[in-house]
């Protein structure tokens, strides 16, 4: 007997191993219950549905499956939930279960790079990937700087969707953020579950674009449901419980952890993804190249003219201002190292560069922690943005969860 | 009113413990549980009504009503949002309805189409503001191909149903399936059901089991469904692929040509 359950536990595959996220395994008896009632297997499905509401008395849809297979036997079904005479709480279940069946059957995510993700620092263990209209987190892994998918999660966002603009509209924002902190769902309302991890919305980013509100969490569900549906919270990115649990095992608050938010994300190939590093690699050095080669107007190209934003300076007040400190200087020289580079998502064509800056000179050594943004317009590359890189904020008061 | 409905309990318990092959007294006592919410006591006295006669209607139809009360109270759990979604009111782990399942499941089951692959789904998107502008185009697109899947999921019951027809020796039905001078190879329709009559209606139980089954637009009115067919009798079994083209003839659809593609 023993030999036998040994040579099972060695066949499972690892990810079962180091532990699946617990929605899944509950995703997957869902679409194991859908794919009976697609393949006319009605008692099969009934069996299903039944089991489904034991081990999650909290599914809805599980109950809702429940209802449409007996309601099958007394009158034709024509659609899953049609039972239900709610309008809305039938669409959400619906759209619920398409979000979950899509991604069940679209693999791209497998062997593909997000394009987010260009650079990770080696102090950032691991990267948290939102992807909206998929209704899905990813978790990274930093693999010696490579990225490894850890896992995903079925997610909620805002109730009217994304792009979050203004304070109360209940959309979730697109951008990159950090977690502030923990809060154990002790403390909290019943409405977070197990507890959250505050955003640093609005960054710096969102406050250039004027974008208001705040309280921008992740968090868990409340107890009268397994998982909210796609599209419920006030613009708050919401797991359920035991995801929640999961995912805190890849989220250090701070700044180790980038969340990534995005509307959707674009797969590409490990090739369009080398290449897209080696440009901005490139980049990077040309811009500290032309700095450390003390010629103002080489380091001046590659700053907007009609866009900046440097340390609170607009172009003019920025070019004055390096004339002015740069009149003594005979010699320059800059290092980076913990490089963290994004394509933002939600705009075109913007990078966001985080790295260690160490600043040597004749009369000068400063060593700073650094955010660069870069726009391509029309067709070169040039800063937008150079600041401060920003640290975890105390969150808000108001919570837009 | 609860007096009367003890009294009436009692009444029919009598009844049945005199008369126990009357169906009656057992759909009528199941009514009172039913009205009562009892769902288990109800259906497990629907099912023995039926146990003592097969051909009473009333008691499936009452059947019918046990299933819609339970699915109405899956369907409020569904959509509750209090801390703790009211019981239902039937022993899911016990209920006579495990058994029932059975008995009932090729009488009483009707799942018309279900349009819930990853193309097909319903996007409530068009109902978030925001978007609606970037959806209205999608639904309609949306919608015909919920149209085409509907019709896939009806051609294929129609296969399945001929199969069924088949094997059962329903020649009736069987023939219904085709257009109405279908003649196949031969020169007459009359022909081809004499042929068919005889090989169809000879004595001895068949199998005909149908699976895998491809969908294809042929034209604005044609469409052709592969499927695999195993065919066993006493003295003959093969296994076959078969096209039937069907066309739609006013609202309905008809088998215009039958083909062998290959023998597996």
């Amino acid at each position: 007997m023993k030999p036998v359950l040994l040579i099972l536990l060695l066949a499972l595959p690892t990810s079962l191993m180091a532990g699946e996220p617990p929605g899944n395994r509950y995703e997957q008896s869902l679409l194991e219950t859908i794919k009976e009632i697609q393949g006319q297997d009605y008692d099969q499905a009934l069996n299903s549905s039944r089991d489904l509401i034991r081990k999650y008395p909290h599914s809805r849809l599980g109950h809702m499956l429940y209802g449409d297979l007996l309601l099958a036997k007394a009158e034709p079904l024509i659609e899953i939930g049609s039972g239900i005479e709610v309008d809305s709480a039938m669409r959400d279940f619906r759209y619920e279960i398409q979000q979950r069946w899509q991604h069940d059957s679209n693999q791209s995510h497998e062997n593909q790079y997000p394009e987010n993700i260009l650079f990770l620092a080696e102090d950032q263990p691991y990267v948290i990937l939102v992807d909206q209209q998929s209704s899905r987190v990813y978790v990274y892994r930093n693999q010696g700087g490579d990225l490894q998918l850890e896992t995903d999660y079925f997610i909620t966002i805002g109730l009217k969707g994304y792009g979050k603009e203004k304070r109360g509209d209940q959309k979730t924002p697109i951008g990159i953020y950090h977690v502030t902190r923990h809060i154990d769902g002790s403390e909290l309302p019943d409405l977070y579950g197990e507890g959250a991890f505050p955003l640093n919305y609005p960054n710096p980013w969102d406050i250039r674009k004027q974008r208001t509100g705040g309280g921008i969490w992740l968090h868990g569900t409340p107890s009268y449901t397994y998982n909210r549906s796609p599209w419920a919270s006030d613009g708050c990115i919401v797991v359920s419980n035991p995801d929640f649990l999961h995912i805190s095992n890849f989220i250090k608050p701070g700044i180790s952890t980038p969340v990534i938010i995005a509307e959707q994300v674009n797969w590409i190939s490990r090739e369009q993804w080398q290449a897209q590093r080696q440009q901005v690699l490139q980049l990077l050095s040309s811009w500290i190249f032309d700095w450390e080669s003390l010629d103002h107007d080489r380091y001046s190209s590659h700053y907007s003219r009609t866009e900046l934003d440097a340390y609170g300076r607009n172009f003019k007040e920025w070019e004055g201002h390096k004339r002015w400190v740069n009149r003594n200087r005979t010699w320059v020289e800059i290092e980076y190292s913990k490089l963290n580079v994004f394509n933002y998502p939600g705009e075109d064509n913007l990078l966001l560069m985080q790295f260690e800056q160490s600043y040597r000179s004749n009369n000068l050594n400063i060593d700073s922690p650094k955010e660069l943004y870069w726009h391509k317009d029309p067709e070169q590359w040039q800063i937008v943005y150079e600041g401060q890189r920003s640290f975890p904020v105390p969150d808000t008061s108001i919570v837009e969860n | 009113m609860t007096g009367q409905a003890d009294k009436a309990i009692k009444l029919y318990e009598a009844l049945i413990r005199d008369e126990p092959e009357l169906p009656e007294p057992r759909n009528n006592l199941a009514m009172i549980y039913l009205e009562k919410g009892d769902y288990d006591h109800a259906s497990q006295l629907l099912v023995s009504a039926i146990n003592t006669n097969v051909s009473y209607a009333i008691a499936y139809a009452n059947l019918s009503e046990v299933y819609k009360g339970i699915a109405s109270e899956a369907y409020r759990r569904a959509i509750s949002q209090s801390e703790e979604p009211a019981k239902y009111t039937h022993d899911f782990n016990l209920t006579a309805i495990t058994w029932l399942d059975n008995q009932l499941a090729d009488t009483a089951t009707h799942i018309a189409s279900l349009p819930l692959t990853s193309a097909i789904a319903p996007a409530p998107v068009a109902e978030k503001p925001g978007v609606i502008e970037a959806a209205a185009e999608s639904d309609e697109a949306k919608s015909t191909l919920v149209n085409a899947a509907n019709r896939d999921t009806l051609l294929i019951e129609k296969v399945r149903d001929g199969a069924k027809a088949w094997a059962s020796k329903d020649f009736a039905n069987y023939t219904a399936s085709y257009i109405v001078d279908y003649r196949d190879r031969f020169s007459t329709h009359e022909q081809w059901v004499n042929h068919r009559r005889g090989r169809i209606m000879r004595p001895g139980g068949i199998k005909v089991e149908v699976a895998n089954f491809t969908v294809k637009q042929r034209g604005p009115n044609r469409v052709s469904v592969d499927f695999t067919q195993a065919f066993s009798s006493p003295n003959y079994s093969d296994r076959v692929v078969k096209r039937l083209d069907f066309n739609r003839i006013g609202s309905q659809w008809k088998i215009v040509s039958e083909r062998v593609l290959s023998v597996l």
